[in-house]
C-alpha cells in the first residue's frame, strides 16, 4: 500500500465520517438531565391522583416494564374510557422530532399537558391540578426547584419532561455494535443489511430509527383510512395527510406491542409483514421475516437508571 | 460665591459629566458587543441556511440518510432566529426586525416544505430502488416469454430512472402512459401479485414526483438568504445611525468634560494669581514689619530675628547723646532729618561690606552688626564710627547741628542686652565707647537690683516694711517735739536695709508709690494717739502719682487733726519740671493744714527762687554744710548766708541735719537755726524716744 492510501485509510476511521456511512446513530451511554426536577417529574408521572378519578397516572398507559408503552390496543383512560390510539413509548421519546402519532407536540412539555386534559385519559382541570400540586404532598418540592410561587400546569410539565428525558434506554446491542463495541451475529447482521436493501431504513432512521419524519402507512398499497384517526389530516385538515403518520421508534420495539397508531397489529412478526406490504409492496419470505426480527431485537437497551433507583 | 464654592460645583461638574461620558462610553462598547454578537447570529443564520440546503441535497442524492441533521439544523435555526428576535426588539431596529420576521415566516414556511420533501422523498427513493430490483425478480421468477410486459417493464425502470435522475416533469407524461399500458396488460397469474406490486411501485413514482419536484423547487425558491441579507442591511443601517448618536452623545459629553475641566483650571490659575498677589503681600508686610519706615534700616525685630541667636557676632550699639534735646529744640522734623542723615552716613560707609549689617534697634539707637570680627579691629570700629558722625556738624537747612555719640559694644550674646550694658555703663562712666565684658561687673549689679526689688516686692506683701523714727529737738526750748519717719526693710535674712540701699531701685521697679503709701498709713497710725509732730519724705514722683494723691487726700480727710502735725519734706535734689503742679499739690495739703518742708537744702542743684515760690514752711539744710560746720569756716559762713536769706523769705523753720556733735548743735544753736536733728540728738529707732533730751549732757 502506498503511503497516501494508508493516510487516506486513516482518515477514514477517524471522526464521525467513517460513522456517518451509517444512517443509525447510538444512544448517548448517560443521559443528561437534572436531577432534582426528574426526581420530581418521577413522583408526578406516577401520581394517579393526576386524574379526575384518582385511578389514572402517566405511568398507567407509559408502563415502565412494558418498554414505556402499553399492553392493550388502546389507552383507557379515567372511568375506564376507552381512547383511539396506542400509547406510543415514553422511552427515548426525547429524540422524537415531534410528539405524538401525529406530531401535534413540539415537545415534551407540550405533550405532557394533553393526556392531563384529555377527557379520555386523565381529565383534570386546571384548578384540579394546581390544588394537588400546591398540597402538603408536593409543596416543599416544587418549592425546592421553582421558589415559593403558585405551582401550575407550567411546572407540573416541566417536571415530567425533565423525568423523560432521563428515560433513555442505551447500550442496546445494535448500539454497542454501531460504536464498534460488540460484534452482531451474522443473522442479525444480514437482518440489518435487509433492514436498509429492503428501505426500511428510508424512513427508520436516525438515533430513535423513526422519530424524525411524517410518512404514509401504507405508501405503496394504500391502507383503509377511518374518520377520526390520530394522523396528521387530523391536525392539517389537509387531504394529502390522510393516514400520514410520525413514523414511530423502533427502538425496544419487541418489549412494546401492540403495534401501529390503533394497536391493530399484535405481534411483531404480523407487523412486519403488514409494513413491507403496504409500505414496500413485497410478501416477505419467512427466512427474511426472521433475519429482520433478529435485527430488531438487538435494538432493546437497558432500563434507564432512573427507574432502576441508580 | 465663593471660590471654593465654586470649585467644589465645577469638580462635581466634571465628575457627573465624566460619569456619564463613561457610562455613554459603556454603553457605546456593550452596543457594539451587542451588535457584534447580533452579526454574528446573523451569520449563523445564514450558516444554517446553507448547511440546510446542503443537508437537503444530500438527502436528494442518497437513497437512504437519517433525518436527524436536518431537525438539528431546524432546531438550531429556531434558537437563533429567537435570539435574533431578541436582538431587534427595539424602536431602532423597527424595520430590521420586520425583515427579520418575513424571514422568520419563510423559515416556516420552509420547514413545512422540508417535512413534506422528507416524506416524497422516502417515497420516491424506495420505490425508485424497488423498481430495478423488481425487474430483476421477474426475469428470475417468469423468464422472458412475455416479450410485450417485459418490454413494458424494461421501459418503466428507464423512465423511472431519467425522470428521477433528470428532475424533468416531461418523462413523466411516457411512465404514465407506460404505466397505463402495463395495467392493461395480463401478465400470468403467477405474476399477478407481481404486476400488483410494481404497478403500485410505478404508480408511486407518476404521481409524487411531481410534488416531490415541485416542493424541492420551492425550497430552492424561497428567498430565505435574501431576506436575510436584507434584515442584515436594514440592521447594520440602523447599528450605524444608532453608534453615530451615540458617538455624538460621547463627544458632546466630552466637549462638556473638557469644559469643566478647563473652568476648574481658570479657577487654579486665578486662585494661584491671587495666591501669588497674597505672597506679594505677605512679603510688603514682613519687609514692612521688619523695615524702620524712618530710615529705611531694618528695625528691631528685624535684628532679633536675624541676630540674637547668632554666633561670633560683634554688636555696637550707638547712641546719639542729647537726642532728645534736638527734639526739643529744633522740632521733630529736623529730628527726623537728623535720623535719617546719621543713617545715610553709616549705610553709605557700610554699605558694601557683606559682613556689616545696619539696625535702628530704638528712637535714638543704632545697630551696627558685624559678623566674626577680629578682636583688635572692634575699638578701631567704634571709634572710626564715632569720628564718622561726630567731626563734621550736621548742615541741615540753617541748621549746623552738631552730634553727640557713646557706643556699646558687645561680643556675646544677647547682643543687644549686653551692649546696651555697656553703653548704660559708658554714659555713666563718660566713656565714649565701652566694650561689654563680665569684668564690668553689670550682670553682678543687675542681679543686685534684681535681688532688692525682689526683696522690697515681699517686704510688701509680708508686711516688713516699717518706719523708724529720728527725733528732732527744738532748739528754742531743748525739747523733742517732732519725729522724721524713715523707711526700713527687714529682708529675709532679718537684716534692715535704709532708704539708700533700695529707694533708687524701688523708685525704677515702680514700687515707690506702694511703699509711700505703707508709710504713709503706718505713720499716720503710729502718730495718731501722740501729740508729736511728724516728717514724711515724699518725692516729686510721689506728687505727681495720681494713686498715691488719692490715698493722701483720702488719708487727711479721714485724720484731720493728725494732718495738722504732718510735714512734708519734699526732695528739692529733684528735678522739678512743672513747678505749678507742685505748687497746686502744696497748696492742697496746706489746706489741711500739713506743713511743707524742703529737705537737703542748699545741695547741688538748689533753686532759690523756686523754693520761695513754693511758699514752703520749713527748710531743712543739707547734711554737707552742716556735717563740717565745727572744722570748715566756708561752712560756717555759708550757713551764715543761707540763714539771712530764708529769714528774709519769712520761711519760719529751719532745721539741721547730721548734728553729731556737741560742737556743732553749739553753733547751730548760734546761727539762729530752730531745729536740729542728728546723731547727738537721737538715732532713728523703731520706736519713739519719749526720754526727754537734756542738750547739756554728754
Amino acid at each position: 500500500m502506498t503511503l497516501a492510501l494508508r493516510a487516506l485509510l486513516l482518515l477514514s476511521c477517524l471522526g464521525p465520517a467513517a460513522q456517518a456511512a451509517e444512517p443509525i446513530r447510538p444512544l448517548p451511554r448517560e443521559p443528561e438531565y437534572d436531577h432534582p426536577r426528574a426526581a420530581l417529574g418521577m413522583r408526578l408521572f406516577f401520581d394517579t391522583h393526576l386524574s379526575s378519578d384518582g385511578q389514572i397516572a402517566c405511568a398507567s398507559c407509559h408502563i415502565p416494564a412494558m418498554g414505556g408503552a402499553e399492553p392493550r390496543p388502546v389507552s383507557v383512560g379515567v372511568e375506564g374510557r376507552r381512547g383511539n390510539t396506542n400509547a406510543p413509548t415514553v422511552y427515548n421519546a426525547y429524540y422524537n422530532f415531534r410528539q405524538f402519532w401525529n406530531g401535534r407536540a413540539a415537545d415534551l412539555r407540550e405533550q405532557a399537558a394533553g393526556p392531563l386534559h384529555n377527557p379520555k385519559e386523565m381529565n383534570m382541570e386546571e384548578s384540579q391540578l394546581e390544588a394537588r400540586v400546591n398540597g402538603n404532598e408536593y409543596r416543599a418540592d416544587f418549592a425546592a426547584i421553582y421558589g415559593e410561587r403558585r405551582y401550575g400546569l407550567s411546572e407540573v410539565t416541566d417536571a415530567i419532561a425533565e423525568f423523560e428525558k432521563a428515560l433513555i434506554t442505551p447500550n442496546a446491542r445494535f448500539d454497542r455494535w454501531l460504536r464498534g463495541e460488540i460484534e452482531l451475529s451474522e443473522g442479525e447482521r444480514r437482518g440489518y443489511r435487509l433492514f436498509k436493501h429492503l428501505g426500511c431504513v428510508t424512513c427508520h432512521n436516525g438515533i430513535n430509527i423513526g422519530g424524525n419524519s411524517y410518512q404514509y402507512l401504507g405508501a405503496v398499497v394504500p391502507m383503509e383510512w377511518q374518520e377520526g384517526m390520530a394522523d396528521r389530516y387530523a391536525v392539517t385538515g389537509d387531504p394529502k395527510d390522510k393516514n400520514r403518520f410520525k413514523v414511530p421508534s423502533l427502538r425496544n420495539i419487541t418489549l412494546t406491542a401492540p403495534y401501529l397508531h390503533d394497536g391493530s397489529q399484535a405481534t411483531l412478526r404480523e407487523v412486519l409483514e403488514t409494513m413491507a406490504l403496504h409500505n414496500i409492496g413485497f410478501t416477505l419470505e419467512p427466512h427474511e421475516v426472521d433475519a429482520l426480527l433478529a435485527f430488531l431485537r438487538t435494538l432493546t437497551g437497558e432500563t434507564p437508571a432512573i427507574l432502576r433507583g441508580e | 460665591m465663593r471660590l471654593s464654592t465654586k470649585i467644589y460645583l465645577a469638580t462635581g461638574a466634571a465628575l457627573l459629566v465624566g460619569g456619564l461620558f463613561f457610562t455613554a462610553n459603556h454603553l457605546t462598547s456593550r452596543l457594539l458587543a451587542d451588535h457584534g454578537a447580533t452579526l454574528d447570529t446573523l451569520g449563523e443564520l445564514e450558516r444554517l441556511e446553507i448547511a440546510l440546503d446542503e443537508e437537503l441535497f444530500q438527502g436528494v442524492f442518497l437513497l437512504y440518510t437519517s433525518f436527524d441533521p436536518l431537525h438539528a439544523l431546524l432546531s438550531a435555526q429556531r434558537s437563533e432566529l429567537e435570539r435574533l428576535y431578541l436582538a431587534v426588539d427595539e424602536p431602532a431596529y423597527a424595520e430590521a426586525k420586520a425583515e427579520v420576521a418575513h424571514y422568520a415566516a419563510l423559515v416556516d414556511r420552509k420547514e413545512a416544505l422540508i417535512l413534506r420533501f422528507t416524506t416524497y422523498n422516502a417515497l420516491i427513493k424506495n420505490s425508485s430502488s424497488h423498481i430495478p430490483a423488481l425487474s430483476r425478480r421477474y426475469l428470475e421468477r417468469f423468464g422472458s416469454a412475455d416479450t410485450a410486459y417485459l418490454s413494458e417493464i424494461a421501459r418503466i425502470t428507464a423512465l423511472v430512472f431519467q425522470a428521477t435522475k433528470s428532475f424533468d416533469d416531461d418523462l413523466l407524461v411516457p411512465l404514465r402512459e407506460s404505466a397505463e399500458r402495463l395495467a392493461a396488460l395480463t401478465p400470468s397469474a403467477e405474476a399477478a401479485q407481481f404486476h400488483h406490486t410494481f404497478l403500485a411501485h410505478t404508480r408511486v413514482i407518476a404521481d409524487n414526483f411531481g410534488p416531490y419536484h415541485e416542493a424541492l423547487e420551492a425550497i430552492r425558491g424561497l428567498p430565505n438568504l435574501r431576506t436575510l441579507a436584507e434584515a442584515k442591511r436594514l440592521f447594520l443601517v440602523a447599528a450605524e445611525k444608532n453608534a453615530r448618536d451615540i458617538s455624538h452623545l460621547s463627544l458632546m459629553l466630552s466637549v462638556l468634560f473638557v469644559l469643566c475641566i478647563g473652568f476648574i483650571v481658570f479657577i487654579l490659575i486665578r486662585l494661584d494669581r491671587e495666591h501669588k498677589q497674597l505672597g506679594t503681600l505677605h512679603h510688603q508686610l514682613n519687609h514692612a514689619a521688619t523695615t524702620d519706615p524712618l530710615t529705611g534700616l531694618d528695625n528691631r525685630f528685624a535684628f532679633e530675628r536675624a541676630v540674637n541667636q547668632a554666633e561670633h557676632g560683634t554688636l555696637f550699639l550707638l547712641n546719639l547723646s542729647q537726642f532728645g534735646h534736638i527734639n526739643d529744640l529744633y522740632g521733630h522734623a529736623v529730628g527726623d532729618q537728623v535720623l535719617r542723615a546719621v543713617a545715610d552716613k553709616l549705610r553709605a560707609r557700610f554699605a558694601g561690606t557683606e559682613t556689616m549689617h545696619l539696625f535702628r534697634i530704638g528712637a535714638d539707637e543704632f545697630g551696627l552688626y558685624c559678623h566674626r570680627m577680629p578682636e583688635f579691629r572692634q575699638e578701631g570700629v567704634a571709634e572710626e564710627v564715632a569720628a564718622l558722625l561726630e567731626q563734621a556738624e550736621l548742615q541741615l537747612g540753617e541748621h549746623r547741628i552738631p552730634l553727640r555719640v557713646t557706643i556699646g559694644l558687645s561680643t556675646e550674646r544677647p547682643y543687644l542686652e549686653k551692649a546696651h550694658m555697656a553703653l548704660q555703663e559708658g554714659k555713666r562712666g563718660q566713656r565714649k565707647v565701652l566694650s561689654y565684658s563680665a569684668a564690668l561687673g553689670l550682670e553682678a549689679r543687675v542681679a543686685h537690683n534684681m535681688h532688692i526689688l525682689d526683696q522690697i516686692r515681699r517686704a510688701i506683701a509680708d508686711d516688713r516694711v516699717v518706719p523708724w523714727f529720728q527725733p528732732i529737738l527744738n532748739l528754742s526750748n531743748g525739747r523733742i517735739e517732732k519725729y522724721e519717719c524713715l523707711m526700713r526693710i527687714h529682708n529675709d535674712a532679718g537684716e534692715i536695709l535704709r532708704p539708700d540701699e533700695f529707694l533708687v531701685i524701688a523708685k525704677e521697679g515702680g514700687l515707690y508709690g506702694e511703699l509711700t503709701r505703707i508709710m504713709l498709713d503706718k505713720c499716720i497710725a503710729r502718730f495718731r494717739r501722740t501729740h508729736y509732730g511728724f516728717h514724711l519724705n515724699l518725692s516729686i514722683n510721689d506728687i505727681l502719682d495720681p494713686e498715691v494723691n488719692r490715698h493722701l487726700f483720702a488719708r487727711l480727710t479721714t485724720h484731720p487733726e493728725v494732718a495738722r502735725r504732718l510735714t512734708l519734706e519734699i526732695l528739692e535734689s529733684e528735678q522739678v519740671q512743672n513747678y505749678a503742679e507742685v505748687r497746686d499739690f502744696i497748696e492742697r495739703v496746706r489746706a489741711f493744714g500739713v506743713s511743707i518742708a524742703i529737705d537737703d537744702f542748699g545741695a547741688g542743684y538748689s533753686n532759690l527762687s523756686h523754693v520761695l515760690h513754693l511758699a514752703v514752711d520749713n527748710l531743712k539744710v543739707d547734711g554737707s554744710l552742716i556735717r563740717d560746720l565745727d572744722r570748715d569756716p566756708l561752712a560756717h559762713a555759708l550757713v551764715e548766708t543761707l540763714m539771712h536769706m530764708v529769714t528774709a523769705a519769712n520761711i519760719r523753720h529751719i532745721t539741721a541735719e547730721y548734728v553729731h556733735n556737741l560742737q556743732i548743735l553749739e553753733q547751730v544753736r548760734r546761727l539762729g537755726i530752730h531745729y536740729a536733728q542728728g546723731y547727738h540728738i537721737g538715732q532713728p529707732q523703731p520706736e519713739l524716744v519719749s526720754v526727754p533730751f537734756s542738750d547739756t549732757d554728754s
